[in-house]
């Protein structure tokens, strides 16, 4: 019961990264399944959205470098 | 040569014959309408077959490592039961990616469009993908991967270097280098650029995008456990 409790006590915290992680991964998953399934060249509009992506990698937290020391 | 030897003989073979591909594509990328070789027309693309082996090598090796190391047993006792999972479940399943990849997954490209400029918007968008996932693990927890997994967490921070682009702005180094590649892309369009040059940053894209599948595979297979 007590070891219950602890391995209870360790997963818990682990769920959020777990559930995004997991989310990230289907996104990705789904990106390249995307990607295979492209059969022609991007059109002007496709193209101009994805340099929008590009760009708003600017503020994106994930792509912000450590903060320095 | 034992079970485990042989099983991490495939894999390595898988992955050294995805890259070859790989490689072989982005040199034969602008011949290869012309000489429309068998195996990639059959899966409509080289690129697919590295991806379908990359992956086959990535979830059998996955599966295999998960049953743990395996504990000595004493000579009396009987040979120890399979666990079901690894080994021979780990290659079906992958088998099974592989074909469901090969079946349902990819798309020919139509008639009139130029191969090598969707191949390359293909990795554009794959190498998006990628990155943004490599750095959103990272960023889940920065601190948990700096202390344990410090090789990967450097090449996260390496890919948000901010870098001067082509255009004048600054960029991610993750975002800078599909910049340049989208910017190659649309010279090469527009017949300002050579095909060479264009394969030439494709490529180095290739390796960061392969660097970043790796380090996932790391990080998901060691930390873990």
């Amino acid at each position: 019961m007590t070891a219950a409790l602890a391995l209870v006590q360790i997963i818990l915290p682990l769920l959020p990264s777990i559930e995004s992680g997991a989310v990230e991964l289907w996104n990705f998953i789904n990106t390249v399944r995307g990607a295979a399934q492209q059969s022609a060249v991007w059109t002007t509009d496709m193209e101009a959205s994805y340099q929008a992506t590009l760009k708003a990698t600017t503020t994106d937290p994930a792509y912000q470098p450590d903060a320095p020391k | 040569m034992n079970n485990d030897q042989i099983k991490s003989l495939v894999r390595l073979l898988l992955n050294t014959a995805s890259g070859a591909i790989i490689a072989w594509s982005a040199s034969k990328s602008q011949s290869a309408k012309d000489t429309g070789q068998f195996l990639a027309n059959f899966i409509n693309g080289p690129d697919a077959l590295a991806l379908g082996m990359t992956a086959v090598a990535w979830i059998w090796g996955h599966l295999a490592h998960s049953n743990g190391p395996e504990t000595p047993q004493p000579t009396s006792a009987p040979p120890p039961k399979s666990t079901g999972s690894g080994g021979t479940l780990g290659l079906w399943l992958s088998l099974g990616a592989l074909a469901g990849l090969m079946v349902a997954g990819c798309a020919g490209i139509a008639p009139g469009n130029d191969p090598l400029v969707v191949r390359v918007e293909q990795t554009q968008t794959t190498a998006k993908g990628a990155f943004d996932l490599v750095l959103k693990v990272d960023n889940a927890d920065r601190g948990f991967y700096k202390t344990n997994a410090a090789g990967f967490h450097g090449f996260c921070e390496w890919l948000r270097v901010k870098v001067p682009t082509s255009d004048g702005g600054v960029l991610p180094r993750a975002s800078a280098m599909l910049w340049t590649l989208d910017a190659e892309k649309l010279a090469y369009k527009a017949g300002t650029a050579s095909s060479n040059n264009l394969v030439l940053v494709w490529d180095m894209v290739q390796t960061n995008l392969t660097q970043a599948q790796t380090w996932l595979l790391a990080v998901t297979n060691s930390l873990a456990k």
